[in-house]
């Protein structure tokens, strides 16, 4: 359904291009269509915020990019480029020689890329739960050589060097570099998992809801020193959470998922100041304001539909305040209302007069 | 340290508990034990014999208190008294016959079904649903399900009467002397297979449904997905992700096995009248020897109480969470 496809806001040359992706679980019910047909893009070193209630198949977008969907989940139709290869067409290791992709680099230098050589060198992974996406019985500088050791094949001496100049990045004294994890606090231990998925230099960190588990602070942070090592380091960030306010704040770029859809997709700016899709305004009001004035929170009434038979038309209709006629029977087109602002609703859909505000 | 310094009290404590125990229980028997002992035969006994076992038993009229404290002596010093089944063979003499038998047939067996069940768990879990997973932990379940000592008696009959491929009793030809002869070694080996097959079959499934369903759930964690996307390989995973946190029960399972095997495998002994503890023990009872069944309790005992410290302290290496205090 969307066969346009929006411009990046930062390049000319994204370095991550999803199109028209389509993922299902298949299911004793029948086939939940997670993922329906999504398209976005990601500038070079650009933050792109990902947002959606859960199960809206935000995390189910972030694991097809890694190619670590488990079955029953399958990829049934799209593309996922990066820097111009597809990622779904990747060869695994043992047919490197085979099927490995060539791309054009930007130096005009065929690039190839298997899954092996793809997968955290080129886009690597921040997790919701550090907790759990830390091995328990292996000490931390264990799970950073063995990353560093298999990729860039340096002997155990240079990868604990290595290991230990990545620890100091996200401020953890070196001496704790033989801690387990459980001996680490709730910070330190997401701390050491964003070390360890900077281990290869990633040109595309993916970071799934990686402060929610966290206080505050600590999330406050934690997001502080991603922001300064992303501008030392200079990658893209696909930003996922359920979170609007934290997004809008850390993100260049936001697109908006409801039921495995994506509804709406602007600058951060204009999402916050300017939201069009009735869903974006639900989710905005359902968050406080910190320095506003005290609002009663209306959030969205109703939850998210059952993707093994989703309600035909918009999705969103059933749970929508200014629900019309053709929006049970027709799916809106997605389409640039705005330059950069690209919503799916209704051509006749009422946009908010923006002088009003 | 401090965890296995605890544990260590808490094993030597047990050990006392069972030693006074092991003092306690023929005094406790109604009226006079060495009457009791010799109930069958004892018209045929003189007064002096009869005195002579009072006195190996150590029922002496000492006070209790003293006995007590020679039987104490008496077992550090190794001695547990003479068998009475097998007399004038001691106890330790007796006992220690038998564990070399269940020694062998037991760890062989423990070993293997407790490798290969691992593997078979392992594989069926990383390929779920694949031909393997659907074929060899059910077989295995199906072929453990049968008690023991049918498979036993089914081994002895086709393998052992029908086609006599293999001997169907005791441990070793008689008339060979032991020792390390290619002869003897080869005899050992050709009785054993078939006890170790039937006992490796029968504890097999234990140990393939408990790694399979560990390692079905540790596949779950965030971890094993995140060490997929980081591009390990699949061995790597496998191994040092995956199975390496769902063997950490296995470690426990071991050695409440280990412990087990020492009481025998009785029923498989049994039937394959191979002269180990279980044998032993099913013998002593039938006999009636109470210093072997004691000594046998004492045995047994303190080898499971030794086993599970070793597995404390297997566990501590293993898990560095249970090392934090």
């Amino acid at each position: 359904m969307n066969t346009k496809l929006p411009t990046p806001a930062s390049a000319a040359e994204p370095i991550l291009d999803i199109r028209n992706l389509y993922v299902e679980y298949l299911t004793p019910r029948g086939p939940v269509q997670a993922v329906d047909g999504v398209s976005f893009s990601i500038g070079r070193g650009e933050v792109f915020g990902l947002a959606g209630e859960s199960g809206c198949g935000k995390s189910t977008i972030a694991h097809t990019l890694l190619r670590v969907l488990r079955p029953p989940a399958v990829v049934t139709g799209g593309q996922i480029l990066y820097k111009g290869v597809d990622v779904l067409e990747m060869g695994e290791e043992d047919l490197r020689t085979y099927r490995g992709n060539y791309a054009v680099g930007g130096e005009g230098q065929a690039t190839q890329y298997t899954l092996e050589s793809f997968r955290w060198a080129e886009v690597a992974m921040v997790f919701q739960s550090a907790m759990n996406s830390l091995n328990p019985v292996v000490r931390i500088s264990d799970q950073i050589t063995d990353v560093v050791m298999k990729h860039q094949k340096l002997n155990r001496a240079q990868a604990r060097e290595r290991a230990a100049e990545l620890m100091a990045v996200v401020n953890i004294e070196k001496k704790r570099l033989d801690a387990y994890p459980h001996e680490l606090s709730g910070g330190m231990r997401q701390r050491a998992v964003i070390a360890i998925a900077l281990a290869l230099r990633p040109s595309l960190l993916i970071m799934d809801e990686p402060t929610t588990a966290l206080d505050v602070v600590v999330q406050k942070d934690i997001l502080q020193q991603i922001e300064q090592l992303q501008a030392q380091l200079g990658f893209a960030i696909l930003f996922i959470t359920h979170d609007l306010s934290l997004m809008v704040e850390f993100s260049n770029r936001i697109g908006i998922m409801y039921a495995g859809n994506l509804v709406e997709m602007a600058s951060a700016r204009e999402i916050f100041n300017n939201p069009l899709h009735p869903y974006t305004q639900g989710l905005l009001t359902s968050f406080p304001s910190i320095t506003g004035e005290r609002k009663r929170l209306t959030g969205i009434p109703g939850s998210p539909p059952n993707l093994i038979t989703p309600p035909a038309g918009c999705r969103f209709h059933p749970r929508c305040t200014r629900c019309q006629p053709v929006e049970t029977q027709v799916a809106p087109e997605w389409q640039e209302v705005l330059p950069e602002h690209w919503v799916a609703a209704h051509a006749g859909m009422p946009l908010p007069d923006r002088t009003a505000r | 340290m401090k965890f296995i310094l605890r544990r260590l009290g808490f094993y030597l404590i047990a050990f006392w508990a069972a030693l006074t125990l092991d003092f306690i229980l023929p005094r406790l028997l109604p009226g006079d034990p060495a009457a009791a002992i010799l109930g069958p035969i004892g018209s045929r006994m003189t007064q002096v014999q009869i005195a002579a076992l009072r006195q190996a038993l150590g029922l002496t009229e000492a006070p209790l208190f003293q006995q007590y404290l020679t039987f104490v002596t008496h077992v550090f010093q190794g001695d547990l008294g003479v068998s009475y089944s097998a007399f004038p063979a001691p106890v330790t003499q007796v006992i220690g016959t038998s564990l070399r038998w269940t020694l062998l047939l037991g760890i062989t067996s423990l070993l293997i079904s407790f490798t290969l069940g691992h593997l078979i768990g392992i594989l069926g879990a990383w390929r779920r649903g694949s031909a393997f997973d659907v074929v060899m932990p059910p077989l295995f379940n199906f072929i453990g399900a049968f008690p023991a000592f049918f498979l036993a008696l089914g081994a002895v009959y086709f393998f052992g009467m029908q086609l006599k491929w293999f001997p169907i009793a005791h441990a070793a030809k008689d008339h060979l002397p032991p020792g390390w002869t290619v002869e003897y070694i080869g005899s050992v080996l050709h009785h054993l297979a078939l006890p170790l097959t039937v006992s490796v079959l029968v504890n097999l499934q234990v140990w393939i449904q408990t790694m399979r369903n560990n390692m079905v759930s540790v596949l779950a964690e965030d971890y094993i997905t995140m060490a997929e996307a980081k591009g390990l390989t699949q061995n790597r995973i496998m191994f040092g992700y995956a199975a390496r946190n769902a063997f950490l029960p296995s470690i426990t399972g071991f050695g409440i096995f280990l412990g087990s095997i020492l009481s025998g495998q009785v029923l498989i002994e049994q039937v394959f009248a191979y002269p180990g503890l279980g044998y032993l023990l099913t013998k002593a009872v039938g006999a009636r020897d109470y210093p072997l069944m004691g000594g046998l309790f004492l045995g047994i005992t303190a080898g499971v109480l030794l086993v599970n410290f070793l597995v404390d302290i297997v566990y501590t290496w293993v898990d560095p969470r249970v090392r934090a205090e």
